[in-house]
């Protein structure tokens, strides 16, 4: 079935950082799970729950696919399954990117935010 | 050694139970183990404490969502498998629709009249203390006001003791005169009950002294009726029988003991004018903490032998016997009643669920590729499992709403159909705890009936469904088998009860009430004493009435006396033969007694026996007295003609016998006739009498002429409760039949069903057979001995179910013994007879799917092999 990425938006701040995390490599959970930490400072801390329940959401949905082979054998705990982010998803989470660009550009336009240098 | 730093993961993993397994086979593990790493990483025992709580709040957040994400999956899926497969979608909602319907309807009965507690504080600690005298069976008689007085005063086992009895006012002053039921109360009753007026108070003890009882309190239904809510009544005067009465409260309708009184006032009881041999006040105690009920009765026994002793004459073999008041209030029979129709409408249940089982076993097998492939692409056995259970719930969930409509219907219906006068049915209906027991249900019977179905089509595995398209089968199924016996057993039991029931019904229905009550219209006038004050006074109206309504055309006779026959109310007191006590020829004995105007026993059609009825002719001088024919065999064992002799009775006074009639059943159809003694109206009066009138037309035509005639002797006097004599014999077997008839829909139903099951089982065994039979026939079988083959299959289920049956039905047959009137609970035609109708259906249910076999032809059958 073909899905449109707007009709995908808004995402959900979790749901966003998953794929943002997932944008420059193949991680597993615990992975994605500190790379969101890491990134937003610990504001934002996946439980493993919240973290299962998007990431069943998001196979069901086609935006991530899990890997059948771990990228990193060797170091890695051959338990861990590894997700990806499938063509549909990465052009999701760039709707989503642009979607708070215009917002944020518009927040300038009002006088919210300082313009940019 | 453990890594002191290591979670002990036990218990997040038990919390991922709170998963559905699918989701916990997916991720569970995995969840695990992105635990065990944060919670290792963590750099201080706060931080770990953090992701402790973070997980769990998690987990209480995240499980139920996925649970009802799961949930409404397979709702959707079952709905869409239940559409695909209308027929069978249908006849379960209707089976369980109408199981469901049933049980709900009998459980709001049972819930409302026997679950739910009296508006009493305290109920089960309330008894009703009933005067008994063993010898002549009297068991559930009014004691008199000495006697009430002396149980207060002597009795250890109660907090306390009141008493009340019931007649009939009128109400004038404001506005119209009216009619209306009062109970006169001592003032300790509503106190003692716990029962809170809505408006002003209860009465005071010293308003409850003679000369001091010019109160009253009134009824919700009263303050609606008659003084529109206002609550000014309070405080105010009115007229009660011509006497004024201050309203010092207002008392809810339902007083959980009385429905219908509208007036309440004070029993102040004069001891100087009361004797003991009067038996007229109801009893209700407060058991004393400490006390049980034995204890309770056993000090009652000791005051009852006191007062025995002291005053042999009047209290020498009386007894009495506590009753706890809900059991009072509902009564024996009826609690017995309703316990047979819960337990038959939840066999009607069982029967139900046993046939969806059935059906979903039919329909698990057709599904079984299904399930097969479902596995094989990676289902669990538990997903499928709580897929099919899901199937159920919803399957039992749409035929639980529409049971709750035909429960809605049926309730509305049964309001109509209930007896007059059913206890505590005020409240009946679809309230939150029948709501709840309905939904309960419906959970039950969908486990109840989807269980083993399921289990069974989930243990299914792709090899199985392989070898399933291979050869023959024995169409045997023994969970089917087991079900089908089940089912006809059930079947057997409720068919026999109802054809016990129906054959008491219809003797009951053919008992001679020892007159006859076609053509009489009766209708109660109650003398207020403020305008008739003596004897003399309500002589003369009715010395003026009854010529006036004789002469109406259309009235044949009439008469007045002290009870209509069958109304369940009466009076009894010790009679002897011989004119007094000093005569030695015979001990006392208890009778019922009536006060009858000349001209009664003519207009109710009693037959006379010997001698005559009452004549306008006889004085109160004369004492004259006719007596049944009972009491005459009573009085007389030897044979003696009690014509011209004389009795005299307990309060010392002595009359002449001058007829013998033939035996009435006052107490109701299914009771025996009292041995009863009539007084001549000459010699007393009471303040309520009952008119009756014989009319060569329609009765109840005569109504409004009645009420003219009285009007035109007197204006101010309403006539009251007119009905016909045929309704009240009628209300007499009002419950019977409501009883019978719930139960035969109950019966029928099942054996709809229990048919269904056995014809489903033999045209299933045909199905699965067909490749066998084919061959049978290819090799020279004829279509009877095929036929035959099926059929026995189908028949010797039908029999061990029908054998099961009637062993259950000998062995529960006392439950029903005291509903049933002059059938035995074994009576061996009912259950030949029976036995026989249900062999014939049972062989019926097989032959119809049976004719199948013989129609199959065996060579398209192989070639489809």
């Amino acid at each position: 079935m073909e899905y449109r990425a707007d009709s995908f938006l808004p995402l959900h701040k979790d749901t966003f950082h998953i794929l943002v995390s997932l944008a420059d490599r193949d991680r597993h959970g615990y992975s994605i799970m500190q790379d969101v930490q890491q990134r937003t400072a610990g504001k934002l801390r996946l439980s493993p729950s919240t973290l299962y329940a998007a990431i069943k959401r998001l196979l069901e949905q086609g935006l991530i696919e899990e890997l059948a082979e771990r990228p990193d054998a060797d170091h890695d705990d051959e338990r861990r399954r590894y997700y990806r982010l499938t063509e549909l998803g990465r052009e999701v989470a760039q709707a989503e990117a642009r979607r708070m660009e215009q917002l944020l550009a518009d927040a300038r336009a009002c006088g919210l935010l300082p313009q940019e240098a | 050694m453990r890594n002191p730093q290591k979670p002990n993961s036990a218990l997040f993993r038990a919390l991922l139970w709170l998963y559905p397994a699918d989701f916990r086979d997916e991720y569970g593990r995995e969840m695990s183990m992105v635990f065990s790493d944060r919670y290792c990483a963590a750099s201080s025992g706060g931080e770990r404490l953090r992701i402790c709580f973070e997980a769990l709040t998690g987990v209480l957040k995240e499980a139920p969502r996925e649970q009802l994400s799961t949930l409404s999956q397979d709702v959707r899926y079952a709905l869409r498998t239940l559409s695909k497969t209308p027929s069978f979608s249908f006849t379960a909602v209707v089976t369980l629709a109408l199981a469901i319907g049933a049980t709900t309807v009998i459980f709001s009965l049972l819930h409302a009249m026997l679950l739910r507690p009296l508006p009493f504080q305290n109920p089960q600690r309330i008894v009703r203390i009933f005067n008994t005298f063993q010898k002549l069976g009297i068991t559930n008689f009014t004691a008199s006001v000495p006697d009430f007085v002396s149980y207060q005063q002597r009795a250890r086992g109660f907090t306390e003791l009141g008493g009340f009895t019931s007649r009939a006012v009128t109400l004038t002053g404001d506005g119209q005169p009216d009619h209306a039921e009062a109970t006169v109360i001592s003032a300790n009753l509503v106190p003692m009950l716990g029962i809170q007026p809505l408006l002003g108070r209860a009465f005071l003890p010293e308003e409850d002294k003679p000369g001091h009882a010019q109160v009253a309190m009134i009824s919700e239904g009263l303050f609606e009726r008659r003084y529109g809510r206002d609550a000014a009544i309070v405080g105010r005067t009115i007229r009660v029988d011509g006497h004024a009465h201050t309203v010092v409260g207002v008392l809810p309708q339902q007083m959980g003991f009385s429905s219908k009184a509208e007036v309440w006032l004070p029993l102040a009881p004069d001891l100087a004018k009361e004797n003991r041999s009067n038996h007229y006040l109801s009893v209700l105690a407060r058991l004393k903490p400490g006390f049980s009920l034995q204890g309770a009765q056993a000090d009652l026994n000791r005051v009852c032998s006191e007062l025995g002793k002291e005053f042999p004459g009047s209290n020498g073999g009386w007894g009495a016997r506590l009753v706890p008041a809900l059991d009072w209030v509902v009564g024996r029979k009826l609690q017995t009643s309703l316990w047979v129709l819960i337990s038959s409408v939840g066999l009607l249940l069982l029967v139900a669920c046993a046939n969806i089982a059935n059906l979903l076993l039919t329909r698990a097998s057709a599904r079984r590729e299904e399930m097969s492939v479902r596995m094989a692409l990676g289902a669990s056995r538990a997903r499928l499992l709580r897929q099919m259970l899901t199937e159920n719930l919803v399957l039992a969930t749409i035929g639980g709403c529409a049971g709750l409509l035909l429960a809605a219907v049926g309730l509305a219906g049964l309001q109509k159909l209930l007896p007059v006068g059913t206890p505590r049915v005020d409240t009946l209906g679809l309230d939150s705890p029948v709501l709840l027991f309905a939904l309960a249900i419906t959970f039950a019977t969908s486990i109840l009936f989807g269980l083993a179905p399921a289990w069974l089509a989930s243990r299914s595995t792709l090899n199985s469904a392989l070898r399933q398209s291979g050869r023959t089968h024995s169409g045997r199924n023994p969970l089917r088998q087991s079900l089908v016996v089940g089912q006809m057993a059930i079947a057997t039991v409720l068919v026999i009860g109802t054809a016990l029931l129906l054959q008491s019904l219809a003797r009951l229905q053919d008992s001679q009430p020892g007159f006859r009550p076609d053509h009489v219209l009766v209708a109660s006038i109650s003398l207020p004493e403020g305008k008739y004050p003596t004897q003399d006074h309500a002589a003369a109206f009715y010395r003026r009435l009854l010529p006036e309504v004789q002469a109406l055309p259309g009235v044949t006779s009439a008469g007045v006396a002290s009870m209509t026959p069958i109304s369940g109310d009466d009076t009894s007191m010790t009679v002897a033969a011989g004119p007094g006590p000093s005569q030695p020829q015979e001990k006392p004995r208890q009778a019922s007694w009536r006060i009858i105007s000349p001209g009664a026993m003519e207009t109710l059609g009693v037959k006379l026996v010997r001698g005559r009825f009452f004549s306008q002719s006889d004085t109160p001088d004369q004492k004259p007295m006719v007596i049944s024919e009972g009491l005459a065999r009573r009085l007389w064992p030897d044979g003696t003609d009690p014509l011209q002799q004389q009795v005299h009775l307990g309060n010392g006074q002595v009359f002449n016998i001058v007829g013998i009639v033939g035996d009435v059943r006052h107490a109701g159809l299914a009771e025996e006739p009292p041995a009863t003694m009539y007084m001549h109206s000459s010699w007393y009066l009471w303040p309520t009498m009952v008119l009756m009138v014989r009319t060569s037309g329609d009765p109840l035509a005569m109504a409004g002429p009645l009420r003219e005639a009285v009007r035109r002797i007197d204006p101010d006097q309403p006539l009251f409760a007119v009905r016909t004599m045929s309704e009240i014999v009628a209300a007499d077997t009002a419950q019977p039949r409501l009883r019978t008839g719930l139960m035969a829909a109950f019966a029928l139903l099942a054996l709809i069903l229990g048919a269904l099951g056995v014809s489903g089982v033999v045209a299933y065994g045909v199905a699965r057979r067909s490749r066998e039979l084919a061959l049978r026939m290819a090799l020279g079988a004829t279509p009877g001995q095929v036929q035959g083959s099926v059929m026995r299959t189908g028949g010797s289920l039908a029999l061990l179910g029908l054998a099961v049956g009637l062993a259950s039905a000998l062995g529960l047959g006392r439950f029903l013994s005291s509903l049933l009137y002059q059938v035995q609970p074994n009576d061996p035609v009912t259950f030949s007879a029976i036995g026989a109708t249900l062999l014939v259906v049972s062989l019926l249910a097989c032959w119809v799917p049976s004719r199948r076999a013989v129609r199959i032809d065996p060579a398209a059958s192989l070639r489809n092999e």
